[in-house]
């Protein structure tokens, strides 16, 4: 006789995808060096310009949290937060890894808080033009600390995320899906190129310069937006891996290409328009100069393109690479997120060093 | 002061914007079944970026279950007592 309480909808048999609200009951995780890194790099990149201020000459001052009043007090708050969260973390409890993405990601928001303040700021000052091109915004911009500390912050709060869904796994390899690889490498170079020069005006009689990065033109804000939104979108097309995800992500990057290949078209061929009929004298600007982040942003947008409209075809998404958990250096054996983890610590380490001499 | 009054307005700006996401994303994750501890933690954490993590796992769970012809097991099953057992 069959158990008359049994539920006849369930088949033992199939598989099923339940998020699982505690796979993990104890509460565990295992100690890594990835997400140490990630929470550094989160503050490192705090300290590196969220702001930079052009004026029109060639001196560039970048300004971070900390230049802010009050700002050192909130980088020791979350300094505050984090630690705790660090020592959890190497007792090994998962608690440690919420706290600690907590605090990358209150870092990480309060770069794009900042950055929506600055374009409100930039849209409510008297706008200076010449040739079409409003100086006023080319003078205030984005610095590349916010790029970095939302990223960072982006991936260690998927981390911990994904901790607290996922147990322990012994397995010996995982699979990496070659589309969100493909898609992020494009969409992270045309985020950082977006806050650099594309157009260098230049004055020989007064020696003044004025640079035209990409978050001066108009409608640049709601581009970005929509960049960093793909971008979040493949992270978690990386973690879900599911059709559905793809073809979302697809398609808003695909919107973000296009977009970013016409602005750079319009941008390249109005520069080179500009030189070509007024070659002598713009209103006293003689020399315009296309600068390399132009043609970084157009290609990155062709390669967006091309992966986005790939991603539409079914046989594109189920492409993968394996990845080996650990990888043997020499004699020992080492975790892949580890070696992962301490390259990037050892990057930040470079940077300190070269921006202590330097 | 005006160190103080700054880091009070930042603070509460980032206590606001965590609050609210997590409010959203426990809304839409109930919506979906998807478990609390889940949508609360990725809509703190993630922002805006939690919450349409939580839409985006939940509809395929939805749509896994119904794939399968089941209900989600955090939801009470529409038809509790499947018939006689008996006959």
């Amino acid at each position: 006789m069959t158990n008359p309480f049994a539920d006849p909808f369930v088949n033992p048999t199939a598989p099923t995808t339940v998020l699982s609200s505690d796979s993990s009951p104890d509460g565990r995780v295992r100690r890594s060096v990835l997400p140490i890194s990630l929470l550094v790099l989160c503050f490192t990149g705090a300290t590196m310009p969220w702001v930079l201020f052009r004026p029109l000459g060639d001196e560039r001052r970048g300004f971070n949290v900390t230049d802010v009043p009050g700002g050192m007090g909130i980088v020791w708050t979350l300094v505050l937060l984090a630690v705790p969260g660090f020592a959890l973390f190497m007792a090994g409890r998962r608690s440690g890894l919420i706290l600690m993405a907590l605090a990358g990601g209150m870092l990480g928001w309060m770069a794009t808080i900042s950055g929506l303040l600055l374009s409100v700021i930039t849209s409510i000052l008297p706008s200076f033009k010449l040739a079409g091109i409003d100086l006023t915004k080319t003078q205030v911009g984005q610095g590349q600390g916010v790029p970095v500390t939302m990223l960072a912050s982006l991936i260690l709060g998927f981390i911990a995320i994904q901790s607290l869904q996922r147990g322990e796994s012994n397995a010996t390899s995982f699979r990496v899906p070659v589309a969100p690889i493909l898609a992020l490498t494009p969409l992270i170079l045309l985020a950082v190129n977006h806050h650099t020069e594309w157009l260098e005006l230049g004055s020989e009689d007064t020696a003044v310069a004025a640079a035209v990065p990409g978050d001066s033109l108009y409608g640049s804000g709601l581009l970005l937006v929509g960049l960093w939104i793909a971008v979040g979108i493949w992270i978690i097309a990386l973690v879900l891996r599911q059709r559905l995800v793809y073809v979302f992500a697809a398609a808003l990057s695909a919107i973000v290409g296009g977009v970013s290949l016409v602005y750079s078209v319009l941008v390249w061929l109005g520069g080179k328009a500009l030189v070509w009929l007024m070659p002598q004298s713009v209103e006293g600007w003689s020399s315009l100069r296309v600068a390399p982040g132009l043609y970084v942003t157009m290609i990155s947008a062709v390669l967006l393109l091309g992966v986005s409209v790939a991603t539409f075809a079914p046989s594109t998404t189920e492409k993968s690479v394996q990845v080996n958990t650990a990888a043997s250096l020499g004699a020992r054996t080492a975790r892949t997120s580890d070696i992962v983890g301490a390259v990037i610590l050892f990057l930040i380490i470079v940077y300190a060093v070269v921006r202590v001499v330097t | 002061m005006t160190g103080v009054l700054s880091y009070i307005a930042f603070m509460m700006i980032l206590f606001v914007w965590c609050l609210g996401w997590l409010g959203i994303s426990a809304f839409v994750g109930s919506l979906l079944d998807v478990p609390a501890r889940v949508s609360v933690a990725s809509g703190v954490i993630l922002g805006p970026l939690g919450v349409l993590y939580v839409l985006l796992s939940g509809l395929i769970q939805k749509r896994g279950m119904r794939r399968l012809g089941r209900t989600s097991p955090f939801t009470a099953s529409p038809t509790p007592f499947p018939g006689d057992p008996f006959a």
